[in-house]
This record gives structure tokens, sequence and C-alpha cells, in this order.
């Protein structure tokens, strides 16, 4: 014999338990996809650089937030002009158990130069995770030399010579100086921006281009900033005007961009990014990276994909004239 | 100037901090004594390390692990002729024959009496500067440092002139292999034999001299084993055959001090290193001295080649701490390791941080007194190794050098690198060529070339850069009188045999 009421309360209790089983399991987060005991972290720069040290910086406190607290290994991966780091990532199995860190410009001028074939990587086909050190380039010029603004540069009258390093720092000499209509003249193959800057200082050239914390160590030398390339006046440099204030709507901004191999899953993604955000709210990192002498800004992979498309236009755009610049002299 | 000091020398009293100088001594000098090993990667490796250590602490540990790879590279450059790290290249001309015939206890203590001489003095020079030390840094622009270079280059007049056809095809070959490559001021890459990536960056240093000189010495090695020949006759294996080391050093205190002053001013230049200094002291000395065992295991080579290399430190240190322009690859991870400890390198570092300066300092001394005190120490022991059975040292030889080659950039075409610079270098030193002048081109005209290039940029073409300032005209003269005093000396000799013969 059926009891209808005691059937339906058992209908309803059973309906009750397996619908609370399904809420429970749709309320459960997703499954954390599991991380390699030991991550790579691939930089196409020597020890000792910029981005080398605040990859150090990441590799040291990212680890905290990040399931299973891997260990990271930084790998300078430096040869071929800075490709061989970039393609060490791409070619990389995507299980997480490699990241890669380079300087936007850096990647996206081997992409102009080479193609994609020469280069040995795609980087729109990367996962971005996040980028940092955001800031502006500017250009300055020597202690003993008379300009002031862009404007000067342009009236030069002759080729101003700029000391360059085999970076980014001659990418962007070749678009600001086309863009702006300044005529000039490469003197390059200084090893590393400090020597470059040595170079200004000694009057092996009128100008060099780097940005703007790196060229503010060496203002008490004798350095005399020109222009920031920038929409907005730095508080790094309050009275030095931007290129916009000096009549040349042109921006121009380095950022270190983390990247994960072709093909890593969304999750695994999702995973990096989620550590990553956590990390540049971190007050001890974030000092550490004060303390190393660089301002720990931070953009999310949305903000970064923007940045790294913009950029990528502005290197196409220009990517005839680099390519004849480097046939020359890189 | 002296501001700083008092808390740098209290830190070194400092038990923990005497500890990690010792550890950071011994580390480096292993690292040196692996082929493809060096400060470089011993100090990167070291760097997370230091995360937990206070300041004061890292930077006398990062500064002992850069101070004595060099010293340990010349242990295996002397016993078994392959060069640690490329700073002791020169190393092998002299001090491997002096082992080969007993002496390596001897040799080893006078490595590590001439390179902890040597890299005191470098060091002095760091101090003396101190208050001068940015217009020092501005003396060297490209014209200064190609006039350098080409100081070392002349010296390719020594190495030739036994043979003058066959050492200046050495050198001809050395110099072409320098070019090979992405040539950062022209824009080609030369000879790229079909790679699109592998020859970009030229032929490594540490791939072609561990094959050039470890590799080809063991193929004639394993060659003459198989005729029966066994390996050195000891000799001065004793404490004895190293405290004569010690006493050698002092009786030679021009070239010491010559050689240590090249190593300061290679090192005070831009973009050249402890590779340089150590062939460029290495062939100054074999070019005047009057040792007729030169280039035959002469104490005398041996001083110059390994003072200067320890004393490149103390001038690679200069533009390092004056300015943040690394004056080598080593330099630039000790850099790296004093930024990462809220440190920031640049010109404010002498302005701000005088305690800093100071540690770097009594660090690179204290790396350099242990490590070659320790060298003193175990050389009578290290020494036995050419003693042994070549069937039983051979074998552990090559895959050292094929190991050492490969770890530096984890890629296999090194190991052939090394594998065809070994078949090419038997092939040399069978056919009776040198291979100082394939290694003076190798080293130097890299070098050489982008200075002179960057030089006749910024003066738009015009030779006449080369003749504008005081230091590049010094060195030019030097290098008049280098390349001359060979024949000046043949013709003096020749003149002295007439009169004799009149008389």
């Amino acid at each position: 014999m059926i009891y209808p009421v005691r059937f339906s309360f058992a209908a309803l209790a059973s309906i009750s338990i397996l619908l609370g089983v399904y809420q429970g399991a749709m309320a459960q987060p997703a499954k954390t996809p599991a991380l390699p005991s030991t991550i790579n972290f691939v930089i196409p720069y020597i020890p000792g650089t910029g981005a080398d040290i605040q990859t150090r910086v990441v590799a040291r406190f990212l680890p905290k937030y990040l399931p299973g607290s891997p260990t990271f290994v930084v790998k300078n991966d430096a040869g071929a002009g800075g490709r061989a780091g970039v393609q060490t990532v791409y070619r990389s199995k995507p299980d997480g158990s490699t990241i890669g860190g380079a300087y936007t410009p850096d990647a996206l001028a081997n992409e102009a130069l080479y193609g994609i074939e020469g280069a040995g990587f795609d980087f729109s086909k990367f996962h971005l995770s996040a980028s940092t050190y955001h800031q502006p380039y500017t250009t300055s010029v020597g202690p003993k030399v008379p300009y002031k603004t862009l404007d000067d540069l342009k009236k030069a009258g002759k080729p101003v010579p700029f000391c360059a390093t085999t970076g980014m720092d001659m990418s962007y000499i070749v678009i600001q100086t086309r863009a702006i209509g300044i005529p000039m003249r490469l003197i390059p193959g200084f090893k590393g921006a400090p020597t470059a800057m040595a170079g200004l200082l000694r009057g092996d050239c009128e100008a060099v281009s780097f940005g703007i914390e790196f060229t503010n160590r060496y203002l008490k030398d004798g350095a005399r900033p020109v222009a920031v390339f920038s929409s907005d006046r730095q508080t790094l440099w309050p009275n030095v005007p931007t290129s916009k204030e000096q009549g040349y709507n042109l921006e121009l901004e380095i950022s270190l961009v983390y990247f994960l191999p072709p093909g890593t899953s969304a999750e695994l993604t999702s995973v990096f990014r989620d550590a990553q955000a956590k990390l540049y709210r971190d007050n001890e990192f974030l000092e550490a990276v004060k303390a190393a002498g660089f301002t720990p800004t931070y953009a999310d992979a949305k903000r970064t994909q923007q940045l790294v498309s913009s950029l990528s236009g502005l290197f196409s755009k220009y990517a005839s004239d680099l390519k004849e610049a480097a046939a020359k002299t890189q | 100037m002296f501001e700083g000091i008092a808390p740098a020398l209290a830190a070194l009293v400092n038990s923990q901090v005497i500890g990690f100088v010792i550890l950071g001594s011994i580390i480096g000098l292993v690292a040196g004594i692996l082929p493809g090993l060096g400060n470089i990667q011993a100090m990167a490796v070291a760097l997370p390390f230091t995360f937990g250590m206070d300041r004061l602490t890292a930077i006398y540990f990062l500064s002992a692990i850069c101070a004595s790879a060099t010293y340990g590279g010349a242990i295996p450059a002397i016993l078994v002729n392959i060069p640690g790290t490329p700073a002791n290249a020169a190393t092998t001309i002299e001090g491997y024959p002096m082992a080969k015939r007993g002496e390596g206890s001897r040799a080893l203590s006078i490595s590590a009496t001439a390179s902890a001489l040597g890299g005191l003095i470098g060091i002095a020079s760091l101090v003396v500067s101190i208050p001068i030390v940015k217009p020092v840094v501005l003396l060297f622009g490209p014209p200064e440092t190609f006039m350098l270079v080409l100081l070392g280059m002349v010296t390719i007049a020594y190495a030739v002139q036994q043979n003058m056809i066959r050492g200046l095809a050495a050198a001809g070959v050395g110099v072409l292999l320098s070019l090979v490559g992405f040539s950062s001021v022209t824009g080609v890459f030369r000879f790229p034999l079909g790679s699109s990536q592998y020859l970009w960056d030229g032929i490594q240093d540490v791939a072609f001299l561990t094959g050039i000189f470890g590799l080809s010495e063991a193929i004639r090695s394993g060659m003459e084993a198989r005729k029966g020949v066994t390996v050195a006759e000891i000799e001065h294996v004793g404490f004895q055959g190293a405290w004569q080391g010690v006493k050698d050093v002092f009786l030679y205190p021009w070239t010491l001090v010559r050689s240590s002053v090249v190593g300061i001013i290679v090192g005070i230049a831009p973009g050249v290193g402890g590779s340089v200094s150590n062939v460029v002291a290495y062939a100054m000395t074999a070019q005047i001295s009057k040792d007729p065992m030169i280039g035959k295991g002469s104490i005398e080579g041996l001083i110059a080649a390994e003072s200067s290399n320890n004393a490149t430190y103390g001038g690679d240190a200069v533009p390092t701490l004056a300015f943040g322009i690394p004056g080598s690859a080593a330099m630039a991870v000790l850099m790296a390791g004093l930024t990462l400890h809220g440190i920031p390198v640049g010109p404010w570092l002498m302005r701000e941080h005088m305690e800093i300066v100071w540690v770097v300092v009594f660090g690179l001394v204290a790396g350099t007194i242990f490590s070659c005190f320790v060298g003193f120490l175990i050389a009578r022991w290290l020494a036995r190794i050419t003693t042994m059975p070549m069937g039983l040292v051979m074998p552990v030889i090559v895959v050292l050098i094929l190991a050492g080659s490969f770890a530096v950039r984890q890629n296999y075409w090194d190991v052939l690198v090394t594998i065809g610079s070994g078949v090419f270098g038997f092939f040399l030193v069978s056919h009776g060529y040198s291979l100082l002048p394939v290694i003076i081109g190798f080293l130097l005209a890299g070098s050489a070339e982008l200075a002179f290039v960057q030089a006749l940029y910024i003066s738009e073409g015009s030779p006449l850069i080369f003749f504008k300032s005081p230091v590049s005209l010094i060195l030019l003269l030097s290098s008049i009188a280098v390349a001359l005093y060979p024949v000046l000396k043949g013709r003096l000799l020749e003149q002295e045999r007439r009169h004799e013969k009149a008389a």
C-alpha cells in the first residue's frame, strides 16, 4: 500500500536532497588545475637587466598565490636578439611548467622586423597573464648641446646623433624621429642602456631615448630631458613637457608583459592571472619592487591585451622604417 | 670617501658573514673549476638563496663568489689544459706545460699567488679611483677601447715570429671565427652557414675554448696513450713545490704590476673583460720577456696571465659601482644582487651608499684571498691528477668538457662546436701551428671591430677620432712600441753578435 502523503513527503525530501547535492556541486569552485612543482620563468635577457631583476622579484613572491606553491626557476635565454627566450616559451608545453616575460617593444619589434616565421613566434598566440613596469619613453640630450624641445631637434639642420643599443630604444628612436620628422643618425652597438647613457655624457652622441625611470637616474650627471612621449605630465618629471604638449600626438610606452605558451588551457591561464592579480596587491611584494628601484604598476590580462594590440599596430605602421634602419645598423 | 667603511668592516667580523664568505669562495672556486661554469652562473643560481639574508651578508656572499671563480678556472687550465673560464685561456699556454713536466703543484701555487696579488692590486685601484671615478669611467669611449684592444692585437707579432706565414694564417682564422654572427654595428648576419638563428650570437667562447684547448689535448693524449706514453712525470708535488710557487711570483714584480695594470684598464673599458686582459697581458709579457721558457711552461708568462684576469675585477667594479655600467657579465649579476636587496645601482650609489661600495670591496678582497689560500693549500693534492693513468682521467675530462659546453646554454649545437674546435685544435698543433694567434684573433677581433666601427660612426667616418684623446694616443704609442720591440731586440742582438765577432 502506498501512502500518498508519505510518498509525497518522501518524494519532496528526495528531490530536495538531489537539488541540494546538485546546488552544492554547482556552488563548489571548479577543480583547480594542478601545477608542476617547478615552473620555468623564461626571459630573453641576461642576468642583471631591469627585466631580469623584476622577474626575479615576481618569482620570489608569486608561489604563495599559486596552488602547491611551486618553485620558480628564472632562465635567462638571451640569444638571437631576444628571440630565443620568446621562442622557448612559444614551443613549451602548455602545462603550466613555463611562463615567459619580455618587454613588449622587444617582442613586437622582432615580429615587425623578421615576420612570424623569421621571429619564430606569433605573439598574438600567447596567453597574456598580466603586465607591469608601464612607463613612457623619453628623449634626453647631452649636457653640452643646445636643444630644449622636440622642435629644436627637428630644426637641428643636420642629422642628430642618437646613441643606441640593439634593444627597444632603437625601435623607438626610429619611430619618434620618423613621426616627428627629426633628422637622425644612429650610433649603434652600445652594450646596454647605461653604456649608451655614458656615451651621451661623454659626447659620443647628442641624444638618447630610454624609459623615464632609467633616464631619471642620470639627470644629476648631465642628461637633460627634452620630451616625455605620453599624453599626461609625469609626476617624476612635472616640468618636462609631453610630446602632446609639444604638438606631436605620439605615445611611446614600454611594459613588461608576462605570457603563457599557446594552447594553455583557460583554467591554467586563470590560475596565473588570478595569482598575479593578488600578487600586485601584496604590500610586501610591492615594497620589494620599489626597493629594487622600480615602480610596481599592474595591468590585468584585458588591459595588457589592449596595450599589446595598440603597440602591434604602431610597429606594423613603422615596419618598413624599422627594417630600413636594421638593415643599415641594428 | 671613507664614510661607510666602519659598518662594512663591522659586518665582516660577524661569524655568520665570515661563514658565508667562505661558502661563497668555495662555490666560486668549484664553479670556476668546472668547465662551462663560472661566477656568472654561480651567482645567478645563488641569488634566490640570498633572499633570506640581510643585505650586507648577501653582498659579501655574492662578492666572494664573484672574486673566486677566476682562480678556480686556472686549476683545470693548468692541470688538464681546459680553461675553466674564458679568462683562463692564456693560462693553459704556460700552466699546462709546467704540469706536464711534473710542476703542477708549483704552477697552481704561482697561479694562486699571482691571482691573489693581481686581485688585490685591482681592488686597490678601485679604492684609489673612488674620488675621481666619474672622469675615469668617461675616459673610455669607442676610440680608446679600440686602441686598447689594438694593443692586444699587435702582440700577434710575437705569436707569429717563429713562423710568420703559419702564425698569420692562424691569427686570420681566429679573426674570421670571431666575425661569425650578427654584427650589431653593420646589421649583417655573417657566415650563418644556413642557420637562421644558431650562429646569430657568434661562436660561443666557452664551446670554442674548451674544444680547442681541452678536447684537442684529450685527442692528442689519446693518440699518444695508444703508443704507450704515460701522463706527467711526477717531480714537485709536495709542499715544497707549492711554496716555491709563492716565492716565484715575487721574483717578477714588474711583470705582476704591469699585467695587473693591463687587467685594470681592460676592466674599466666597456665591453671587454677578463678573457681579453688574460690574453693581452700574457702576449705582452711573451713579447718583451727574456725568459727562454716562454710558451713552454714559463713562470713569468703564467704570472702575467693569472694576475691580469683577477685584476680585471677591480677595474670592472669601477664603472659598475660608479655609474651603474656593468664592467662585465659577472658585475651585471652582482648589480642584480644589489638591486634585489634594495640597493639600485647607478651614479648615486657612491653618493648615498658608500657602505655598500666598501662591502663589495671587502667582499672581493675576502673572496680573492680565501680562494687563493685554499688553492695554495690543496695545490699539492690537485697536482696528483696529472700523475693518474690516462685511461682513467681522459674519459672524465672529455665528459666534463662536453657537459660544460652544453651547460652554458643547454644547446646541443654548442657540443658540436666543441668537438669541431677540438679536432681543429688537434690539427693545428699536430701540424706545427701555435694556438696563441688563433686565440688572440678570436677573443680580440670582435671587440676591436665593434669599437672601430662605433668610433667611425661617431666621427662620421673621420679616422682622426683615434688621435684626439690623450688616452687613445698613449695606447697607440704603446702598441707601436710593443709591435716594434721584437724587431728592435733582434737587431740589437745581431749588432752585439757582430761586435763580438769583430772583437
